[in-house]
């Protein structure tokens, strides 16, 4: 349990109401926690920091979640940071583009602070290679079941 | 006295009626002897009977019986008419008797009748018929009738030897009395012929205008009116001094035709001339003795009584008729002669009727001749292929083996053969074309000397043979008919056949018939020869003349060509051509040479006196060798002094004078006697060509007139405006005809007609009129079709008053049904002929088919305007292309729509225009494309789209797409019907965005709240307690943002329901500024905040809670749309009556287009930060109606990338106006700068 104690985990949201809960909550189960406010301070600490796990609000000023998101990913040595999306966007088209975008979770406010820790930890957990490779298979799943509701709707 | 049928024992040819006597114990019969003679007319029965019933009684019940003349009972014949037999012993047998006397009653009538006056009664006639009788013969009174005729009484009793002179006294008595009766009734009747005759002459004179009818009327009932054997009347001719035979009754026909022939002499007739000088009648008793007879005809007719009576019309002498009785002498009462001098008078209006008919007529058929013989020359018909047709048609009806026409050469005497046909080749035809034959040669000489068909059974032994030198010898018949034209032989036609008797007389019959049926074309042929001869003659006498007259056919021209002719012609030093002027009566110069005068000029100085008019009143020319002679006409006084000799000729057209043409000469002297011959045939040559021109220009200006008309229908027909058609209509027709006035009326559909504003000559409020006086009358008659001339006028309003006017009417007819009528009404002081009314029919017809032309296209028009009107208001878009997707047409929406302008499209393709979608990666593509719609041709009834205006700019649009089968264009059109539904669209998406805004907006503070919370409540976390307070504090913000949240979106609602209030109290706006800014400042984690405000207090009247929304709004969006570290700076300002805050960021700025709409409802500008940036798209448009209900404005400044200013101006309070004032005289400065942190 230890290592992961020590674990980082950047919370990104313009909303400093959130960081604070968040920060609380991840304090609390021992994970250190690095705040930012908008996306350039996000990216920019994503990228000095190298933090376990990134929560990110898609809504804030500047460079939007979206963008955030797509840096990591494509940043090669970025792309195997988990993030967890952390919104109040809650269409299925959003959770969609959050999770093919490579979201690991896509959580919607308002949230139940255990969840978003849970989920942290389940994250962390599977910060292994093979796993995440199985974790992501569920994901896909995930995905397929979103777009068979989403065909159904229209 | 009733009459019945007597018995069927009687036969009834014989016997048929008898009269009842049984009262008077006998009977009285009548007995129609001879056979089919008439019955006795009713008062001649009741005449006799009661006196022959009572002669009977008065005999001793003998019968006695009386034979009357046939003419007693209306018979025209002479001779013995019926017979009453009457017995009262009824032992007698009647039937026995009547049948006797039936067949004796003819010899019985006929001694009777040579009885001479005074013989001795009765006389005893031998009739052996009678003979039963034991007498020597029958008693029979002879009773003498006037005259006339005579009726014979027999007694019939039976008994032996002579009558007793008591009996012979009594039967003479009653004898008397029946003469006496039978007179009266016969002068009855007379008197009742005559009446008769003349009311058949009064009535059939007034029903013919053939004078040969009338003539042979006049003759027939004269002469039946007195019983003549012959009547004949004379005309006078022209000049007065010849009787021409007119008409003759009461001989054949073929006697007829030869005496009309032989024309008398006034002065060798002293009986007319008698007649006419004393226009009284001329009775001739004795025609053998009378010194005034003509004895040879007296001798040849046998005459014996002649009556001649004067033929007078309103004192003007028509002639003589004649009335001869010839079987023996008559006694004309003063009766008959009166009214045979009635029938005369009757007769005279009648013939001088005829006459002028005659003439008429006579010129008509000279005209339609000179036609037939134009329409020959150009079909280059000749007497002798006229001659050919003839021979050719004959075969058909009659077979001959050689067929001659020959035409007779007056001046010649000679028979010309014009057509030799033959079958045969017995006959020699090339010997025989050449055969002239003599009238009075051989059979066909014959024919046409004596005018008289004939049949030759065999020509050779014919005693007036004659033998063509060289022919063979044929046994051969004939038949040979003159060709008469006017009672003239113009020519023969023979008919032979080889072989003896080979002709029927029915078949000459038939060739006689067919030959006077040619007469008129050879006669047509041979006018035309003639003609064309005279013309070769005058030809080579004149062939300049000729020449130079037939070119000129312009009046003025051929006048002046005569007359430099004429000059020429006898080296004349000056001419002139004078015509009389038909209105004037003056003498007109119409062409001159070489004299002092002009044309136009008139010889007025002389009046009537000159020598030209002496030219004109004796109508014969006019030689001065020297004009020193006479005194010279004015005009030849001065510049004329050498001319010294004159010829003038008087130029005669249809036997008037017409003009003179004068030839001057410049030596006494100088005209001979062959000069005048020369120009007196050059005058006549000159008078038919002015008649000629005169008559091409008639003809040019008849021709000018239809050219015009058709030329008017033309550009009448090409007016497409109803108003304009009738008004060029009428106005044309009227012009034509020279009408007073023309209007179109139209059948309406009730059946009348109604007049059609506008027409010529008619104010509308006139036309309403008419409408009520005339058009019913109107139109029942033209809606019969045919046209009228309107008897009781038409009422026109003029100068308020109605007057007549005789109108005429004709009917429209369009493809065989009536639509209207069209009225004329004459000028003032012209009258309409038959020519206007033939030519309105022509006119009519033209504008049947304008008129229903124009109605249909006015209708149609009305019919596109409607349309057009329709398509062009309509809101919705529509455009409209043809098969290869061309526009045709788009309305002004869809103009709107695409910003297009319709003039930039028509004609092009709509797929690169219209429909376009630029290949711009960055637009949406709509699920269904135009061009996919029209791409597939059929019709879509709705779908939604989008369209690329010209501009760029994309709108959504609902559409429909069909075809309209177009049939000018003769294929199908597609119709593209398009709304614009952009701003639906937009404000659809305004709406869903504005949803999932709040629903993110309330998600926002709520996950807050949640979070706190969930926070605080887990045991697990040990949180300290500044922790605890700052989350608390954090619940209790987020839950402010709630309210707030809903604070606005109630807000919406209440504008929305037009129930935002204010509630109006004095607000420190100094104040409420900075607090806004602190809170700001507060809440934003340090940014920096400028403020530039009063020190002082700034006061408006306003809700401090709105104001205070309003602020924070402002200031929210300007923190939120600009970075970090750029300050933002409120500003209050305070002007002479408002106050005014400016927010001002230097964040993203706001591009142009959205400037205006930022404070729209939902409005939050699209791409960019729009989309990350939370907002509801409610608070400027709160901001905006909060400040507006407060009496101020707000707007937006900005420049994309630079920055946005909102600014708030509020009115101020008016005291506060006031006190700004004042602070203005204490100085400046006072605002400045109150916090900056």
């Amino acid at each position: 349990m230890w290592p992961m104690n020590r674990c980082r985990i950047l919370v990104a949201d313009d909303e400093p109401g959130i960081v604070d809960i968040a920060r609380a909550n991840l304090e609390g189960h021992g994970f250190a926690v690095v705040e930012a406010y908008d996306g350039e301070e996000a990216l920019q600490k994503v990228r000095a920091e190298r933090p376990d796990l990134v929560v990110l609000d898609i809504l804030m000023p500047g460079l939007d979640g979206w963008a955030v998101l797509e840096r990591i990913e494509a940043d090669p040595e970025l792309s195997g940071i988990p993030v967890i999306m952390l919104t109040a966007r809650v269409s299925d088209e959003d959770v969609l583009r959050g999770l093919e975008s490579g979201a690991v979770e896509y959580m919607t406010k308002p949230f139940y602070p255990e969840d978003l820790v849970a989920a942290v930890k389940i994250n962390l957990h599977v910060f292994d290679p093979h796993l995440r490779q199985q974790h992501r298979r569920l994901l896909a799943e995930k995905r397929r079941r979103l777009m068979a509701s989403r065909g159904q709707k229209s | 006295m009733p009459r019945t049928q007597y018995g069927p024992q009687y036969d009834p040819t014989t016997v048929s009626v008898g009269v009842d006597g049984a009262s008077q114990g006998g009977a009285a019969l009548e007995v129609r002897c001879p056979d089919g003679s008439p019955s006795i007319p009713d008062d001649v029965m009741e005449l006799l009977s009661p006196l022959l019933m009572s002669l009977s009684r008065a005999v001793d019940g003998a019968a006695v019986a009386i034979i009357l003349p046939r003419s007693l009972s209306g018979g025209s014949s002479e001779g013995a008419g019926p017979a009453v037999l009457c017995a009262l012993q009824p032992e007698l047998s009647l039937r026995g008797l009547g049948e006797l006397i039936a067949e004796a009653s003819t010899e019985i009538h006929r001694s009777a009748s040579s009885m001479a006056d005074g013989a001795q009664l009765p006389l005893y006639l031998p009739i052996p018929s009678l003979s039963g009788f034991q007498r020597a013969g029958v008693p029979v009174w002879a009773i003498s009738l006037d005259g006339e005729d005579s009726a014979a009484l027999l007694l019939m009793d039976g008994a032996d030897g002579p009558i007793s002179p008591r009996r012979a006294s009594l039967v003479d008595g009653f004898a008397r009395a029946i003469a006496a009766g039978l007179k009266a009734i016969l002068r009855q009747r007379r008197r009742e012929r005559a009446s008769g005759a003349l009311l058949e002459v009064v009535r059939t004179a007034g029903s013919t205008l053939q004078l040969e009818e009338v003539l042979s009327l006049v003759t027939e009932n004269t002469g039946r009116l007195v019983g003549a054997d012959r009547c004949s009347l004379w005309l006078l001719d022209k000049d007065g001094s010849t009787l021409l035979p007119s008409a003759l009754s009461g001989m054949s026909p073929d006697f007829v035709r030869q005496w009309k022939q032989y024309p008398l002499s006034l002065e060798s007739e002293p009986l007319s001339k008698e007649a006419i000088e004393t226009g009284k009648p001329v009775l001739v008793a004795n025609a053998a003795d009378d010194p005034r007879t003509d004895k040879d005809a007296v001798r040849f007719f046998g005459d014996k009584t002649i009556l001649v009576l004067p033929v007078v019309a309103k004192g003007q002498v028509q002639g003589t008729l004649y009335i001869n009785h010839v079987t023996e002498h008559h006694r004309y009462s003063m009766e008959e002669i009166e009214t045979a001098m009635a029938i005369a008078n009757q007769a005279a209006i009648a013939i001088q009727n005829a006459r002028l008919y005659r003439e008429v007529e006579e010129w008509n058929s000279q005209l339609e001749r000179l036609q037939a013989i134009m329409s020959k020359l150009s079909r280059s018909k000749s007497v002798s292929s006229i001659a050919n047709i003839v021979a050719d048609e004959l075969r058909n009806l009659i077979r001959y083996d050689n067929c001659r026409v020959f035409v007779l050469q007056e001046d010649t005497n000679e028979l010309v053969p014009l057509a030799v046909v033959s079958s045969s080749r017995d006959y020699w035809i090339e010997r025989m074309e050449d055969l002239q034959i003599q009238v009075g040669q051989g059979v066909t000489g014959w024919v046409a000397q004596h005018g008289v068909p004939q049949i030759v059974g065999d020509v050779e032994r014919d005693p007036r043979a004659y033998h063509v030198p060289g022919t063979p010898v044929l046994d051969e018949s004939m038949i040979a008919a003159p060709i008469n034209f006017e009672g003239r032989v113009i020519g023969v036609i023979t008919l032979s056949r080889l072989g003896l008797n080979q002709f029927t007389v029915d078949e000459l019959r038939l060739l006689d018939v067919f030959a006077n049926e040619a007469a008129i074309e050879f006669e047509n042929a041979r006018l035309y020869q003639e003609t064309q001869k005279k013309s070769r003659e005058l030809l080579a006498s004149f062939h300049r003349v000729g020449d130079a007259l037939a070119t000129g056919l312009e009046p003025n021209q051929t006048l002046q060509i005569i007359v430099d002719l004429a000059a020429e012609m006898v080296k004349a030093k000056g001419c002139a051509l004078m015509l009389l002027d038909e209105g004037s009566g003056e003498l007109v110069f119409r062409a001159a040479r070489g004299l002092p005068v002009d044309v136009g000029q008139v010889d007025r100085a002389q009046a009537g006196r000159g020598v030209s008019w002496q030219v004109v009143k004796e109508g014969a020319p006019r030689l001065i060798s020297d004009l020193a002679a006479v005194e010279r006409p004015s005009w030849l006084r001065q510049g004329a002094e050498e001319l010294r000799s004159y010829l003038g000729v008087p130029l005669t057209m249809q036997g008037q004078v017409a003009g003179v043409l004068s030839v001057f000469g410049n030596r006494v002297d100088q005209f001979s006697q062959a000069d005048v011959e020369l120009l007196s045939s050059f005058a006549h040559q000159a008078a038919i060509a002015i008649r000629n021109a005169s008559l091409f220009t008639s003809l040019q200006e008849r021709v000018r007139e239809l050219t015009g008309l058709a030329e008017v229908s033309r550009s009448i027909a090409k007016l497409t405006d109803l108003d304009d058609t009738y008004r060029e209509l009428t106005k044309s027709i009227a012009q034509l005809l020279q009408a007073e006035s023309c209007m179109l009326l139209l059948l309406g559909e009730d059946g009348r007609l109604l007049p059609q504003h506008p027409a010529f000559g008619f104010s509308q409020e006139e036309l309403e009129e008419v409408k009520l006086r005339i058009v019913d009358r109107a139109s029942s008659s033209a809606t019969k079709g045919c046209p009228i001339r309107s008897v009781d006028g038409l009422q026109v309003a003029c100068d308020g008053e109605w007057r007549r006017q005789p109108a005429l009417l004709a009917p429209l007819r369009a493809q065989d049904r009536l639509i209207g009528a069209v009225l004329v009404s004459e000028r003032p002081g012209s009258r309409f002929n038959e020519n206007d009314l033939r030519l309105l029919t022509i006119l009519s017809t033209n504008a049947a088919v304008i008129v229903q032309n124009a109605i249909l296209y006015q209708s149609v028009d009305r019919e596109r305007d409607e349309l057009d009107a329709i398509i062009s208001n309509t809101s919705d878009a529509i455009i409209i292309f043809d098969q290869e997707k061309r526009v045709i047409r788009i309305n002004a929406a869809a103009e709107a729509l695409t910003s297009w302008r319709s003039d930039e499209v028509v004609g092009r393709s709509c797929v690169e225009t219209l429909f376009c979608l630029p290949g711009d990666p960055g637009r949406r593509k709509p699920a269904v494309s135009m061009l996919d719609v029209i791409d597939k041709r059929e019709p879509s009834p709705y779908f939604e789209t989008v369209i690329v205006t010209k501009d760029s700019l994309e709108r959504d649009v609902a559409a429909s797409y069909s075809f309209v089968r177009s049939a000018t264009r003769g294929e199908s059109l597609g119709v593209v019907i398009a709304r614009d539904i952009s701003k639906l669209r937009e404000v659809d998406r305004m709406k869903s965005d504005f949803v999932s805004m709040v629903s993110h907006e309330l998600r926002t503070p709520l996950g807050l709240i949640k979070g706190y919370a969930s926070t605080l409540l887990n045991p697990q976390l040990s949180l300290d307690q500044p922790t605890v307070q700052r989350f608390l504090m954090g619940i209790d913000g987020a839950a402010d943002r709630l309210a707030r949240l809903i604070e606005n979106v109630l807000n919406v609602s209440r504008i929305e329901s037009g129930l935002l209030k204010i509630s109006p109290q004095q607000v420190d706006l100094t104040h409420l500024v900075s607090v806004a800014v602190s809170t700001a400042r507060a809440s934003s984690k340090g940014r920096e905040i400028q403020l530039h405000a009063p020190r002082r207090a700034i006061k408006v009247e306003g809700d401090r809670v709105q104001l205070e929304l309003v602020l924070d709004n402002l200031l929210g969006n300007a923190i939120k749309y600009s970075p970090m570290e750029k300050p933002i700076r409120v500003e209050l300002r305070k002007r002479p009556t408002e106050a005014e805050i400016r927010v001002i960021d230097h964040g993203i700025g706001i591009a142009a287009q959205h400037l205006p709409r930022v404070f729209d409802k939902f409005y939050r500008v699209e791409g960019g930060q729009s989309r990350r940036t939370p907002g509801s798209g409610l608070g400027l448009y709160i901001c905006r109606n909060i400040i507006e209900a407060h009496g101020g404005r707000i707007w937006a400044e900005s420049r994309l990338g630079e920055g946005s200013t909102f600014v708030v101006v509020l009115p101020l309070r008016q005291r506060e106006g006031s006190e700004r004032a004042a602070d203005r005289e204490a100085g400046q400065g006072v605002e400045e700068v109150v916090a900056d942190e």
